[in-house]
């Protein structure tokens, strides 16, 4: 073979050892294929055993007080390997995210009889990315006053995930002391996503969340603005309905106002909300019709009328909407102010949503 | 020059090509690796800042039905049971011939419904509007006969909400693929259009329009697409992915912002890769216009999709596919290399270009040229050997590699005899099936040269949830390109 390969020519030559190359590395990667089933195989054994061993025995001390106390003293544990350690971290961690009070302090109780938060440390310091995110979630449910500096560190991570889960854990530490920080980046960071930003301030919870969201709208430009009215569904309704009043009243913005509008529920909007349908952007005139759905009064009925010969569909659809929403209005109702149309898109529109009502 | 310099050079330039392309695809899986582990990495972290569910944007899904009696209920049945907030149904009937019409209006009692029907995009006459009495999610859109692209089109401008998920009527998604493929949606609102793995639904149980058990065909053919649509989605899409530079959605399931469509115009109806080509198009449209956008994939696998177990219907396959490939880049050739290409003009496109366009000629032109050249006596045995090893070898890395892409990420074949088997397919593939879907896709490109008349043809199908033979008039399966490397 080898007296071959030395006596043919350099296209030969070359593609003999590309052959070789190739098939070498293909073998090469089958038996990692077959190393890594293996391993597969393994951990869902282990994660199998894992789940019938503890997850009744995790439940069984958070929610159970006596429970927590006779393991105290008497029923010692069963062995955790290390192996099961990320295990035993995402079990542990899932629980803290679906129970509350008292049964968190039972599952810090137990961690800490475990040694789990020096595991977590070592996770943090010396583990991959999987293994880190993690350990910021356990060292956050822990309540770790003395990771606070690190996971601050981390909230600027450039990794998404990273400053994410570092946000989330100074939140479940200490929430009014995380917010002010953490609001500042939610305008900042483009990469954290709105869907998961929300969760935060959810889990922050109204009291920690509704100042200083409340200043940060107030005080911030158009753009973090518009960013952030988005998530005062979050916040106590009375301050959300403040920001609201207050954003439509200063109208400095057009994507300012079409946020407004979305969370807009107040009737104290309405003379705003009223001078918004005559807007020049469609999307404006088309919230504020939604609006006038939600909070209008018998006399809107005209401005909603007039909606349903806009030249945008989308206007027209929600101004139907709308009208057949008020609570004062009735089929005969709507069949009169449908004849009254001139406008055929308007009439075919009307003809539209008092089906959908129908249905 | 003589002949014995051509032969030399000849023989540099397929040796050449060969190792570019694998080199190319290799790469191309290295980048995957990369957005694999950082995907999975996130993933195994189960106590992540959740999705706040208000956030998530609600969906039409468009349903293209023609003659799909067979199925239709089945899939709008399975349609009803995914797991999302907020969606609707929009099913388009193109002009049937057969009963699916009256099979929807039966089962989900449809009633005619004075809809304000928006026309933004062209189509065939939308001849009713049907809504369901049972269901206020689903509505039916009956209209003359135009294609699948065609009815799309009616679909969007019936689709309610933001984002529009085109679905293959017999496709069967997984019950959590809405979650999944709008993920990307949420994470950047840059995002246009988002795409998912399309895995192969033969020799799997289906029940109820669900996945129940995953297994491998008995069918050999259909085990060596599964090797194709591993190295396919895993790597050619996934690769392409992080830069922005994906080319093609499949239109099996692809999750798309309507506004935009709508402002790129839509899908065109004169080509047979309508949905390769709506993504080029949004590439060319939204650099010429400098947007910010990103077309990405999810790599989980969301979608099942029913492959042909013969080799003629296999065959007429293939060759649409590339007559569809080679409509889509000419008629956006202008993205090639322009100044605004970006990633996707200067490398994905003339690296489609190059391997996927030109490659059939290449391929077959190589294996020819060796076999002509050994047939007369230009080259010697040992050299025919090697040539013939070289481009073996290298195909069994490329297969081989995409089954460790998806042994470290989704491992859904369960057990050791299915990876066993699997790594067979991937050998065995190299002797012959790619041969042979070279000369296919050949064929498809002397076709789109000559310009004959496109046909959909007839789709032989026999999967365990529908047996019967079903006339098509709709492409099925998802185009996909770059499954012959």
């Amino acid at each position: 073979m080898w007296d071959f390969v030395a006596s043919s020519d350099r296209a030969i030559q070359f593609a003999l050892y590309s052959s070789l190359v190739a098939g070498v590395m293909t073998m090469l990667l089958f038996v990692w294929v077959v190393i890594l089933r293996v391993r597969l195989l393994a951990q869902e054994r282990r994660r199998k055993a894992f789940i019938e061993q503890w997850r009744p025995l995790l439940t069984r001390i958070a929610l159970a007080p006596d429970a927590a106390s006779e393991d105290d003293e008497g029923q010692p544990l069963p062995e955790l390997p290390k192996a099961s350690l990320m295990n035993f971290l995402n079990e542990w961690n899932v629980l803290h995210d679906i129970l509350r009070g008292s049964a968190g302090l039972r599952l810090n109780a137990l961690a800490r009889r475990m040694e789990i938060d020096k595991a977590a440390w070592t996770l943090l310091n010396h583990g991959r990315l999987s293994d880190q995110l993690i350990a910021i979630a356990t060292l956050g449910h822990l309540g770790e006053v003395g990771a606070w500096d690190r996971l601050l560190e981390l909230l600027h991570s450039e990794h998404t995930l990273i400053s994410l889960m570092a946000a989330k854990a100074l939140i479940n530490i200490d929430a009014d002391r995380a917010i002010p920080l953490v609001l500042p980046l939610v305008t900042q960071r483009e990469d954290w996503a709105a869907a998961r930003v929300s969760s935060l301030l959810q889990e922050a919870g109204p009291a920690a969340t509704s100042k200083p969201l409340q200043q940060a709208i107030l005080d911030g430009t158009p753009e973090e603005a518009a960013r952030l009215i988005g998530f005062l569904p979050t916040v106590h309704r009375s301050i959300a309905g403040k920001v609201v009043h207050e954003m439509l009243q200063r109208s400095v913005d057009d994507r300012v106002t079409a946020v407004c509008l979305r969370v807009a529920d107040s009737p104290l909007e309405l003379p705003q909300v009223r001078h918004l349908v005559n807007h020049p952007r469609w999307h404006i005139r088309m919230r504020a019709a939604t609006v006038l759905g939600r909070i209008g009064y018998r006399q809107d009925k005209r401005l909603l009328e007039r909606l349903l010969c806009d030249t945008e569909w989308w206007v027209r659809y929600r101004a139907a909407q709308a009208l057949t929403g008020l609570p004062f209005m009735d089929k005969k109702e709507l069949n009169r102010i449908r004849k009254r149309l001139d406008d055929r898109f308007g009439r075919d529109m009307m003809d539209q949503v008092i089906a959908e009502r129908a249905a | 020059m003589t002949t014995q310099d051509l032969i030399f050079a000849a023989q540099w330039v397929f040796l050449t090509y060969f190792l570019l392309l694998n080199a190319g695809y290799i790469g191309l899986n290295l980048v995957s690796l990369l957005g694999m582990r950082e995907h999975f990495q996130g993933r195994r972290v189960e106590s992540l800042p959740k999705v706040y569910s208000e956030h998530e944007m609600p969906i039409s899904i468009l349903v293209p039905a023609y003659n799909e009696s067979a199925t239709i209920v089945t899939s709008v049945r399975a349609l009803l049971q995914l797991r999302y907030p907020e969606y609707e149904i929009v099913v388009v009937n193109d002009g049937s011939s057969d009963d699916t019409l009256k099979k929807l209006i039966d089962e989900f009692a449809l009633v005619p419904f004075p809809e304000a029907y928006r026309q933004r995009i062209a189509t065939q006459r939308v001849k009713t509007i049907y809504r369901s009495t049972i269901h206020p999610n689903i509505r039916v859109l009956d209209k003359d006969n135009g294609g699948k692209a065609d009815s799309l089109n009616a679909g969007i401008n019936a689709a309610r909400y933001p984002l529009f998920c085109g679905v293959d009527a017999d496709s069967v998604l997984q019950p959590d693929s809405l979650y999944r493929v709008l993920q990307p949606f949420l994470d950047d609102p840059d995002t246009v259009a988002c795409g998912g793995t399309i895995r192969i639904a033969n020799g799997c149980r289906v029940r109820d329009g669900f996945i129940e058990k995953i297994g491998l065909p008995e069918s050999t053919l259909a085990l060596l697409q599964i090797v194709e649509y591993l190295r396919a989605f895993l790597f050619g899409r996934l690769g392409w992915s992080p830069l922005n530079a994906l080319m093609i959605i499949s239109g099996a399931f692809g999750l798309f912002k309507k506004e935009v469509v709508v402002a790129c115009g839509g899908y065109r109806t004169d080509t047979l890769g309508e949905d390769m080509e709506l993504v080029v198009r949004l590439h060319r449209m939204l650099r010429q216009q400098k947007k910010r956008y990103r077309i990405t994939f999810v790599p989980d696998p969301i979608c099942w999709t029913e492959a042909p177990e013969d080799l003629r219907t296999l065959g007429r396959q293939r060759i649409r596919w590339q007559r569809g490939l080679a409509e889509s880049l000419t008629l956006n050739q202008s993205l090639m290399f322009n100044p605004r290409g970006g990633t996707v003009g200067w490398l994905a496109f003339p690296f489609i270009f190059l391997f996927e366009f030109l490659g059939p000629l290449l391929e077959v032109g190589g294996y020819l040229f060796v076999g002509v050249a050994f047939w007369n006596g230009w080259i010697s045995y040992e050299a025919f050997l090697a040539f013939l090893l070289c481009a073996i070898c290298l195909g069994m890395l490329l297969s081989t590699s995409a089954l460790m892409l998806e042994e470290i990420s989704f491992h859904v074949y369960p057990g050791f005899r299915n990876t066993v088997l699997l790594f067979g397919a991937a050998i065995f593939e190299n002797f012959g099936y790619r041969q042979i879907n070279a000369l296919w896709r050949l064929i498809g490109l002397l076709k789109w040269l000559v310009g004959s008349k496109a046909h959909w043809g007839e789709m032989n199908r026999g999967g365990e949830w529908s047996r019967e033979q079903k006339a098509g008039g709709q492409p099925s399966p998802a185009a996909d390109h770059s499954g012959s490397h």
